[in-house]
């Protein structure tokens, strides 16, 4: 059963454009264009992408903190844009996030049982003490121990503030949990705890997990399926391990050459593609990939490269991808 | 039992003797109290500034002369037996028309005080919700309410007062009015400020994700974290509200006789210079030199204290 | 350390350093006891994670320890000792025997300034050149590093360059006096993954092209494997075991390393679970009396919690564990 359906959506932001008079109408910059995908209810879907991809953008506008400027979203196939604002409030209980930064991410004044049972507060009518207890539960279930709820957020170490910031989003049983970047800050040895903690309480609250990262191999340890992004732009999508094991588009191809093996007798990775993300104020045209791409061909440069669908499942924004030849 | 201090070795799971009884969290504001207690400069200054509470509201109880009264045996010869004594029981003297100088510095000292703290209170109250308002709910809405601070913040103030003053008769609600109007604008500023960069940090992202209303949003996340700041300025803004009154007062604009305020008694003092009463000048000086010194070294210490860069 | 190639001099030589910094919560030991051996040429890993001292140990080296930090020890820049050097001869060392290379080029590069100029005063400073000279120069140093139409982007100021051009510029910077040493700090945690294989690619090629050797601070296990020959893992301040970097990871025989190696997430990972270390790294300000990762360890044993285990070779490697070596993998 879909849950969520994203399509066509697009969020744009303006910037001013420095030195001009105030009323000179500002640039757009494209973070996010036509996107479009669905999420089954359980399924976890993989954000692959570096700074810049957009990633995160289109997480916000699913949740809804930033707004889009074109597209819709749907869930359970009703539009958002349709619903009335108590229905949307009541939506929001059912998709919460997870966020990059572990500290930043909770209020430094609140004690963590506060914290945690904010959600619960917003949405349910649930006295302080039983929000207190419930909290408790839920630092129990994140691997925390309940007689800290008293606690402040800085006397915790960056493993254990992201457990917190888990527990806060869980509190409601939410069916939808946007993860964005939710490792990435975290020391490598701790990294391995929270994706394990996310994976098994996914699994046991049966969510559907929008699991956003830079790091491929993460997202393939935690995803269904994954969409490798760029400038804003969908440039593959297909089951997460075939998509990391055998990958059709030249960007995906080099993201992977990119990640550095620990192993001292691997052999050396391929040459690096060239050139870094172009500025999405001015992005390149036809596909946006092709000033760094090893396989353009000249007409690369000229209109959107149409979406191929070489195997059920598999889509790719390239008509050059690998096994063409 | 683990005590206030246990820190994050407990936390770990390991090494935690696992206790039943909810341990109590340390606070941002118990490590600021804490951070607060070991700078002496600080301390100092609030047994002091506590002192001249205690001085300004309980000083006048102990002497056997008010404010009011004239000491007639004084007069004409102030300046050869006026002088500070304990005898007479002028503890610091008379002024020029034979009141009792001690009795009107401790009214003086309490008249500046209030000026100061409601001042700064005013600029606390609507100072922090104008500021956070405007900056939290941004666009128009902050347009709207910053313009209108830069408006009143245009206007010449000392202009306005002596409108005021002139208008309505002088009096001590018609300075306070004046005080309250113009103290807030300058904070409204600062938390308005602060606020932008508060809005675009994650957890307050987390609550709008989550549904929380607005203005739950700005009293429960934004709000708390403005504090810090807003109590810096405001123990800051103080010493320049009882300035401020003092230039009035010196000026001839502020609380009417009898009533006096430290900024008039030390304009009396300082216009009765040539008639040889140096202590006219002096003890009511004194005490405004010790206030205001006593007020910065709280306030310092306080933004020491609160500094999250040295968290 | 002994290394495998004896007839090359040693650029940098460390001694049993110790590193400790004043608080106002008592005193933090960042750094305690590490040794090395770099040879001229050689590279060099310093592994570890938030915390571990890896980037005190380049401060200390560099003498740029936070004022209320206290370096013990010696450190020898080719031959001479470094460590409490004062300042004015420590400039003379810097840039001309050791230059470094910081996480964000944003930080250590002037905004104001154009990069050409903050090039330039670099060897104006250090060699004494003219300044037209040293504009030629640093020209050259542009276009070493890979920077197209180098002549042209000395005029630019360093906001007009994109995060991987910066990091590059922060390495001509570095090699402008060609040091006999590069240290390089986390040089591409601030970067994307296609940025960060440009870099290390570049720094390998420079280091080649103008004979320096690399002291790389890192984290990250993949980079370690690919740079350097050379590994030495910290935790808590401390060395946990140090060698060849092929034996260290072919065979660790601490299990911290084996533990942070099974960690690295892999692109040709089997099964579900990704293999954790439990716990939280250490609290640098109260460590244990024992070894600091006895508390995370899964072959922990009652001396371990006491007893400092001493850094004692094992085969190619150093290890500071009590625990059987057969034990560990």
């Amino acid at each position: 059963m879909t849950l969520l359906s994203v399509r066509d959506l697009s969020v744009t932001f303006d910037v001013p454009r420095r030195g001009a008079m105030p009323w000179a109408p500002p640039l757009r910059l494209h973070a996010v264009s036509n996107m479009s995908f669905d999420l089954a209810a359980g399924e976890t879907l993989g954000i692959v992408g570096e700074s810049g991809s957009g990633k995160s953008t289109l997480a916000r506008a699913v949740i809804g903190t930033v707004p889009m400027s074109g597209g819709e979203v749907l869930w359970e196939g009703k539009p958002l844009s349709g619903m009335s604002p108590t229905e949307r409030r009541g939506l929001r209980a059912q998709m919460q996030m997870v966020f990059q930064d572990p500290l930043a991410a909770l209020n430094p004044r609140m004690t963590v049982g506060e914290i945690i049972a904010e959600p619960l507060r917003t949405h349910r009518d649930v006295p302080r003490r039983e929000a207190r207890l419930r909290a408790q539960e839920m630092m129990e279930r994140v691997g925390l121990l309940p007689n800290l709820v008293n606690r402040y957020p800085h006397e915790f170490s960056g493993g254990q503030c992201q457990r917190i910031g888990i527990a806060r989003a869980l509190i409601l049983e939410p069916r939808l949990l946007v993860c964005d970047e939710p490792v990435s800050a975290l020391d490598v040895s701790v990294q391995a705890q929270v994706v394990n903690l996310l994976r098994r309480l996914g699994r046991e609250m049966g969510l559907a997990m929008i699991f956003i990262a830079h790091d491929l191999a993460v997202v393939r340890q935690v995803s269904d399926r994954v969409m490798v992004m760029y400038l804003g732009r969908r440039m593959e999508e297909g089951p997460a391990r075939a998509v990391t094991d055998a990958p059709l588009h030249p960007y995906t191809r080099a993201l992977i050459d990119s990640v550095p093996v620990p192993d001292p007798r691997a052999p050396r990775r391929a040459r690096a593609i060239r050139g870094e993300l172009p500025s999405p104020l001015n992005p390149p045209s036809g596909c946006v990939f092709h000033p760094r791409c090893p396989r353009a061909h000249p007409d690369c440069s000229e209109g959107r490269p149409p979406v191929l669908r070489p195997t059920p499942g598999r889509a790719v924004a390239c008509p050059y991808h690998e096994g063409t030849d | 039992m683990l005590t206030r201090r246990a820190t994050r070795a407990f936390i770990s799971p390991p090494s935690d003797p696992t206790p039943e009884v909810a341990v109590k969290g340390r606070s941002l504001w118990a490590d600021a109290g804490a951070r607060f207690a070991r700078n002496r400069a600080a301390v100092a200054g609030a047994v002091v500034l506590a002192l001249l509470c205690v001085f300004a509201f309980l000083g006048g109880l102990i002497s056997p002369w008010d404010n009011e009264t004239i000491d007639w045996g004084m007069l004409g010869q102030v300046s050869t037996v006026g002088g500070p004594s304990l005898e007479t029981g002028h503890w610091f003297g008379v002024d020029e028309t034979g009141r009792d100088l001690y009795a009107r510095t401790v009214q003086g000292t309490r008249i500046s005080l209030a000026v100061g703290i409601i001042g700064a209170l005013v600029a606390v109250g609507i100072g922090t919700v104008w500021g956070a308002v405007a900056g939290y709910v941004g666009s128009r809405v902050d347009n709207v309410m910053m313009r209108l601070v830069d408006v009143m913040i245009a206007v010449p103030y000392m202009f306005v007062l002596i409108l005021l003053m002139v208008v309505f008769e002088r009096s001590v609600i018609m300075l306070f009015v004046g005080v309250g109007l113009i103290s807030w604008l300058d904070m409204a500023r600062i938390v308005r400020g602060q606020t932008l960069t508060l809005k675009n940090r994650e957890f307050v992202e987390a609550a709008i994700a989550t549904g929380v209303r607005t203005p739950t949003i700005i009293a429960r996340h934004i709000v708390p974290n403005l504090l810090g700041i807003v109590v810096v300025y405001a123990t800051l803004l103080v010493p320049s509200m009882i300035l401020f009154e003092s230039f009035v007062s010196f000026l001839g604009l502020g609380v009417q006789e009898p009533q006096t305020s430290l900024g008039a008694l030390i304009a009396q003092g300082a216009s009765q210079m040539r008639n040889d009463v140096p202590w006219m000048l002096g003890f009511p000086l004194a005490i405004f030199v010790i206030l205001l010194f006593a007020l910065f070294f709280v306030g310092d210490g306080l933004r020491d204290a609160l500094d999250p860069k040295d968290r | 350390m002994p290394t495998d190639d004896r007839s090359r001099a040693n650029v940098l030589e460390i001694d049993d350093l110790h590193v400790a910094f004043q608080t106002t919560g008592g005193p933090v030991h960042a750094v305690n006891g590490l040794s090395l051996r770099l040879p001229e040429r050689g590279t060099l890993a310093i592994v570890g994670e938030s915390g571990s001292g890896k980037s005190q140990t380049a401060f200390a080296v560099m003498g740029l320890l936070a004022r209320n930090g206290r370096a013990e020890g010696s450190v020898r820049l080719a031959g001479q000792e470094v460590l409490n050097l004062p300042e004015a001869k420590l400039n003379r060392l810097r840039a001309r025997k050791v230059a470094m290379v910081f996480q964000d080029p944003m930080t250590s590069l002037n905004p104001y300034m154009r990069v050409g100029e903050q090039l330039a005063e670099v060897l104006v400073l250090h060699e004494g050149l003219s300044k037209r000279d040293a504009l030629t120069r640093s020209a050259e140093m542009l276009d070493a590093v890979r920077i197209s139409d180098a002549r042209g982007r000395l005029g630019q100021y360093p906001h007009e360059f994109s995060g991987g051009m910066r990091q590059r510029v922060m390495i001509a910077m570095a090699l402008l006096c060609r040091p006999a040493l590069l240290i390089a700090d986390e040089p591409t945690t601030a970067l994307d993954v296609t940025v960060q294989a440009q870099i290390m690619t570049l720094l390998e090629d420079v280091r080649e092209e103008f004979g320096t050797a690399l002291l790389l601070i890192t984290h990250d296990m993949g980079l370690v494997a690919e740079a350097c020959a050379e590994t030495i893992v910290l935790y808590g301040g401390r060395v946990m075991e140090q060698g060849p970097t092929e034996a260290l990871f072919d065979d660790p025989t601490h299990p911290y390393t084996a533990g942070l190696l099974a960690a690295v997430p892999r692109l040709d990972a089997e099964g579900d679970e990704m293999r954790a270390i439990p716990g939280d790294p250490p609290d640098m300000s109260r460590l244990p009396p024992g070894c600091p990762f006895a508390p995370r360890c899964p072959l922990v044993m009652d001396v371990c919690r006491t007893v400092q285990p001493p850094l004692a070779p094992h085969g190619p490697q150093r290890r500071a564990c009590h625990a059987d070596p057969e034990a560990v993998g």
